[in-house]
C-alpha cells in the first residue's frame, strides 16, 4: 500500500519536472518571438476583464491595423502608478491605460511620458485636456457617485453629510483611497466639500463604511452580492444594470455638495522601442469607432464629442459638477484610510 | 578532517544563499540603490520615523497584528483540543479522517482557504443561503467575514487541524496513572485532569500555539482580502510600502520590527521545544483507544458536525461553485463546465498559461528546494554524528531553518531581486520561493535520517561494506521516500504562494495562486473556484504523503 503511494509521489514529481522543462523551453521561445511584434499595454485590471474594454479593442485594432496589443494588469489603480516609479523594474510597456486626474501632476513629473501629436485629439471635448502638452489625453470621464440598491428598504442619502448619520452603520462600501482611484477620488471629493475639516468627516464616516476595498473591482462585486446597499461608484454605473438585466435596481444619488468628475488618461512611454506604432494606437483609442466601444464596456462617457452614447445611457443624469483635487497626494491618501482602519 | 572542510563549505554556501537577500535588501535600503537622492531619502524616512513613532502607524499594525494572532491562536487551540482529546481517546469512524486534516494548512495554499470561506460564508454563500432557508429573511446579516473576527475565524479553522494532529498525538502517549493517581487521591474530575494531564500535554499545546502564532503574525494575503477595516498587519505595511509608495526605508523599517517580534517566539517556541521532547520520551508506549459509549457517542458526533458544517463545508463549496454557473440575461443558473471554458478560451486566455507557469517555476523552485534541504540536512546528520566540534555546523544549520520563519517573504524577494541580473523577476522569485521552502525540506528528510537505528549502519560495514556503500545502502535507502515526500511538500509550498509573486509585481508571468487572487478580487467567484480547484489538486499531492510530512513539520 505504502509502496504504491510513494511510486505515484515519484512518478508525479517526475512528470511535473519533465513539463516544466519542456514548457519552460516552449515558452522562453515563444516570449522571444512574440516581443517583436506585440504592443504591450499596463492598465488595471477592471480594464483588462472579459466584460471589459480590452478584448474588444484589442480585436478591433488587430482587424484595423493589424498589429496585436498585449495588455497587463498592474493590479488597481494605485499599483499601475506606482509601477511607473519602481526604482527596480523599470516600466517595460509601450502605452500606459488608465491614469486618471488626481494622478495626472505626479505621472507627468515622472517625465516618462513623450508628447503626442495624434490627429483625433480635436473630436476630444475641450475641457478634458487638462495636460497642454499631449503627453497624456484623456479617453473616458464619468462623475463619482454613490449607488444605491432600491431593494434594500433603506433610505437614499441626499449628501456627504446624510452618510454618516447612524441608519447607514455598516450600509457603505468605498475604496482604499491608497490603491484605488476612485477612493482617490472620493477623498478629493470630501476634500473639497469639507477644505481642511476633511478629517473630522472621514471620523465621522468611519462607522458607516462597511468594507474600504483595495480596488473598484471587489467593492462593486461585494455591493451586487448584497453585502452592503451602497457603493461609491460613478453616475454612469447604472447603465450597465440596464443594458444585461434591464434593471433600474441600483440607482445614482445626486448629492446636493455636487459631484467631482473623474477623467481618465493614456501615454506613451519614453522608453518604448515603437514609439509610432504605440501612437497609431492612441490616435485609434481616441477614434469616434474606437470610443463606440467604451460606454458600455468601461461604464463611462467617452471622450471623443462624435461618439454617440448607447440607449442604457438614458438612465444616466449630469450632476451639477465640483471641482475636486488631492491637496497632498504623497500623504492625504494614508491618512483617511488610517482613520478608517481599526476604528470601527 | 576532510568530512569537516566539507560541511563548513556547505555552512557557507547556505549561509550565504539564506542572508544574501537579506543583506541585499537592507543595504538598498538604507544606503539606496546607488542614487544620492535615494540615500538622503532613506536617511530622512529613518530620522522621521524615530520622530514619529508615537503617531506613526507603525505602533497600530503592530498592536492589531499581535492582537489577532494571539485571538486567532487561542480560538485554533479552542477548536482543536476537544478533537485532539476525542481522536487519543476513543475508536470511532472518521477518526483516521479527523486526524488527517491537519494536511490542509500544508497543502492548500491560503488564498483557496479565503475563497471557500467567501463562497461560504458570504452573504450569498451555501451557508447563510441555508439559514435562510431555515430562519427566513437574511436581513440581519452583519457581513462577519470582512471585520477582525472574520479574519481571526479564518486563521482558526484554517490552522486548528494542526492542534488535533499534535495534541493527539501526545495524549496517546500520556499513561493513565497520574490521572488515576490523582483520583484515588480524592480529586474531582476537573482537579484529576488539572493535575494529571494539564501539566503533560502543555508543552505541546505550547508549541502548536507558537507555531499558529507564526503563520498568523505573517498572514498577509487573509489580512489584505478581509482586512481592509479592521486593521493591516506588519507584513501588509510592507506590501504597501514596497508596491504603493515604492518606500524601501519604511519597508525595511517594518520587516526589522517584524523579525524581532518573530526571533523572540521562535525562541520561545524552541525552548518549549525541548520540553516536549523530554515529556514524550519518559513515557513511549501508546494508549489503547476505546470504543464510546452513550454521552459519548453524542460528543463525537456533535464535534463531527461541527467540523462538517463549519470546515468541511466550506471547502466543499469550492467545488460546487466551480460548476456553477451564475445567471446571466439569457440564462439561469446551471452547471457546467463554463467557468473553465471561459479560463481556458477565453480573452487572452490565463488558465493554461498560469499553469504552465506555475509548474515551471515552482517545480523549479522546488526542486532547488530539495536539493538544497537534502544538503543541509545531510550536513547536520553527519556533523551531528561527528566529533563534537563540528557541532557548532549542526547549530548553524538548525539556527537557518527558522529563517523563513523569521523573515518577511517580501523582503526575501525584494532582496534577490537586487541580487539577480537584470534584476529578473522570474529568478528572483525562483530563489525566494526556494528560499522559503528548503528548511521544510531539511526537516523532513532529516527527521527520517535521524529514524534510523545506527546500528543498522554499524551492522552492515561488520558485514564488510565499505563505509560509502552501508551508507548508500542503508541511510540513503530508508530515506528515499521521505526525500519524494519533501519534494512534493516543498512543490506545494512554492505552487500555493502568492506573496511573493505579489510583492514582485510581476504581471508579465500569471501564476496560479495570482489568478486566482485577481478573480476573488474582482469578485468572479465561480471562475475564481475553478482556477482554485485546479490549483488545489497540484498542490494536494501533499495529501497523499500527509503523515510522514506533517509529522515533521
Amino acid at each position: 500500500m505504502m509502496r504504491k503511494k510513494q511510486f505515484i509521489a515519484v512518478f508525479e514529481v517526475i512528470a511535473m519536472v519533465s513539463i516544466a522543462v519542456v514548457t519552460g523551453w516552449a515558452q522562453s521561445n515563444a516570449q522571444s518571438k512574440q516581443q517583436n511584434s506585440e504592443l504591450i499595454v499596463w492598465t488595471y485590471d477592471s480594464f483588462i476583464s472579459e466584460w471589459g474594454p480590452a478584448p474588444l479593442i484589442a480585436r478591433a485594432f488587430q482587424e484595423e491595423a493589424g498589429i496585436k496589443l498585449r495588455f497587463v494588469s498592474k493590479g488597481d489603480g494605485g499599483a499601475l502608478l506606482a509601477a511607473l516609479f519602481d526604482p527596480i523594474n523599470k516600466p517595460s510597456a509601450d502605452i500606459i491605460i488608465g491614469l486618471d486626474d488626481k494622478q495626472l501632476d505626479k505621472a507627468l513629473k515622472s517625465g516618462l511620458f513623450i508628447p503626442l501629436s495624434l490627429k483625433n485629439i480635436s473630436e476630444i471635448q475641450k475641457d478634458l485636456l487638462l495636460d497642454t502638452t499631449n503627453r497624456l489625453v484623456p479617453f473616458d470621464f464619468s462623475q463619482f457617485a454613490l449607488i444605491w440598491d432600491s431593494q434594500s428598504g433603506i433610505e437614499p442619502p441626499r449628501s456627504l453629510e446624510d452618510l454618516t448619520k447612524p441608519i447607514y452603520r455598516k450600509k457603505l462600501i468605498i475604496m482604499d483611497p491608497r490603491t484605488s482611484t476612485p477612493g482617490l477620488g472620493f477623498l478629493a471629493w470630501t476634500e473639497a466639500v469639507y477644505k481642511t475639516d476633511w478629517k473630522e468627516y472621514w471620523k465621522r464616516l468611519a462607522p458607516s463604511v462597511l468594507a474600504m476595498t483595495p480596488s473598484w473591482d471587489t467593492g462593486y462585486g461585494l455591493f451586487t452580492k448584497g453585502e452592503a446597499p451602497l457603493v461609491l461608484s460613478y453616475s454612469t454605473s447604472p447603465a450597465y444594470h440596464k443594458a444585461y438585466e434591464n434593471s433600474e435596481r441600483y440607482r445614482a444619488l445626486q448629492f446636493a455638495e455636487g459631484h467631482p468628475t473623474q477623467i481618465e488618461f493614456a501615454g506613451v512611454l519614453i522608453s518604448s522601442q515603437k514609439k509610432e506604432l504605440a501612437q497609431k494606437f492612441l490616435d485609434y483609442l481616441l477614434s469616434a469607432k474606437c470610443q463606440a466601444l467604451l460606454p458600455e464596456t468601461q461604464w463611462m462617457f467617452p471622450a471623443n464629442i462624435k461618439t454617440e452614447l448607447p440607449p442604457s445611457f438614458s438612465i444616466v443624469q449630469k450632476y451639477p459638477a465640483l471641482i475636486a483635487t488631492i491637496r497632498d497626494l504623497d500623504h492625504d491618501p494614508s491618512t483617511a484610510a488610517n482613520l478608517l482602519i481599526g476604528n470601527p | 578532517m576532510r568530512t569537516r572542510i566539507f560541511l563548513y563549505l556547505v555552512l557557507c554556501t547556505i549561509l550565504i544563499f539564506s542572508l544574501a537577500p537579506l543583506i541585499a535588501f537592507l543595504q538598498a535600503a538604507f544606503f539606496g540603490l546607488s542614487e544620492a537622492e535615494s540615500k538622503t531619502e532613506a536617511i530622512k524616512t529613518f530620522l522621521d520615523f524615530f520622530k514619529r513613532i508615537p503617531e506613526s502607524t507603525i505602533a497600530k499594525s503592530l498592536w492589531f497584528t499581535l492582537k489577532q494572532s494571539i485571538a486567532s491562536t487561542a480560538l485554533a487551540i479552542g477548536l482543536g483540543l476537544p478533537g485532539a482529546w476525542l481522536t487519543a481517546r476513543f475508536r470511532f469512524p472518521g477518526r483516521k479522517a479527523l486526524l488527517s486534516l491537519a494536511a490542509i494548512p500544508f497543502c492548500f495554499p491560503p488564498i483557496l482557504i479565503i475563497l471557500a470561506f467567501i463562497s461560504y460564508y458570504g452573504k450569498e454563500g451555501l451557508l447563510s443561503t441555508a439559514f435562510s432557508l431555515i430562519f427566513g429573511s437574511r436581513g440581519e446579516y452583519r457581513g462577519i467575514l470582512y471585520s477582525f473576527w472574520g479574519l481571526v475565524i479564518v486563521h482558526a479553522f484554517y490552522n486548528f487541524p494542526i492542534v488535533v494532529h499534535q495534541i493527539s498525538a501526545l495524549l496517546l502517549r500520556i499513561p493513565n496513572t497520574p490521572l488515576e493517581a490523582a483520583r484515588t487521591l480524592g480529586a474531582k474530575k476537573l482537579k484529576a485532569f488539572r493535575t494529571g494531564i494539564l501539566p503533560w500535554i502543555m508543552p505541546g499545546i505550547g508549541q502548536s500555539a507558537g507555531l499558529i502564532f507564526l503563520y498568523c503574525f505573517f498572514s498577509f494575503t487573509t489580512v489584505l482580502v478581509f482586512g481592509g477595516r479592521a486593521g493591516t498587519t506588519l507584513e501588509v505595511e510592507i506590501y504597501q510600502a514596497l508596491r504603493y509608495r515604492s518606500n524601501l526605508a519604511l519597508a525595511a523599517v517594518f520587516s526589522v520590527i517584524e523579525s524581532a517580534c518573530a526571533l523572540l517566539g521562535i525562541w520561545m517556541l524552541t525552548r518549549i521545544k525541548g520540553k516536549t521532547y523530554r515529556t514524550v520520551r519518559d513515557f513511549g508506549a501508546a494508549r489503547k483507544l476505546v470504543k464510546p459509549k452513550g454521552k459519548q457517542w453524542f460528543l463525537i458526533v456533535l464535534y463531527q458536525i461541527f467540523i462538517i458544517v463549519f470546515f468541511i463545508g466550506p471547502l466543499f463549496s469550492i467545488v460546487i461553485e466551480a460548476f456553477r454557473v451564475p445567471a446571466s440575461l439569457n440564462s439561469p443558473d446551471k452547471f457546467g463546465f463554463d467557468n473553465f471554458k471561459r479560463l481556458l478560451t477565453g480573452f487572452q486566455a490565463p488558465l493554461t498559461g498560469a499553469i504552465l507557469s506555475t509548474l515551471k517555476l515552482s517545480g523549479i523552485a522546488a526542486l532547488l528546494a530539495t536539493f538544497i534541504g537534502i544538503i543541509a540536512c545531510f550536513s547536520i546528520f553527519f556533523a551531528q554524528r561527528g566529533e563534537k566540534k563540528s557541532n557548532i555546523v549542526a547549530m548553524m544549520m538548525d539556527l537557518l531553518q527558522w529563517l523563513p520563519m523569521a523573515v518577511s517573504p517580501a523582503v526575501i524577494a525584494y532582496g534577490w531581486l537586487f541580487i539577480s541580473a537584470n534584476h529578473l523577476a522570474t529568478s528572483a522569485l525562483i530563489a525566494a520561493q526556494a528560499l522559503i521552502a528548503w528548511p521544510f525540506v531539511s526537516r523532513t528528510v532529516g527527521a527520517s535520517l535521524r529514524a534510523i537505528d545506527s546500528r543498522m549502519h554499524e551492522a552492515a560495514k561488520t558485514l564488510g561494506a565499505s563505509p560509502i556503500k552501508a551508507f548508500i545502502t542503508i541511510e540513503l535507502r530508508t530515506i528515499l521516500p521521505s526525500v519524494a515526500a519533501a519534494a512534493a511538500f516543498a512543490f506545494s509550498i512554492t505552487a500555493g504562494d502568492v506573496n511573493v509573486p505579489l510583492m514582485l509585481g510581476m504581471s508579465e508571468i500569471e501564476t496560479l495562486p495570482l489568478i486566482l487572487y485577481r478573480l476573488t478580487a474582482a469578485y468572479r467567484f465561480n471562475e475564481a473556484c475553478a482556477a482554485g480547484l485546479v490549483l488545489g489538486l497540484m498542490t494536494g499531492i501533499v495529501f497523499m504523503l500527509k503523515e510522514k510530512v506533517i509529522d515533521v513539520a
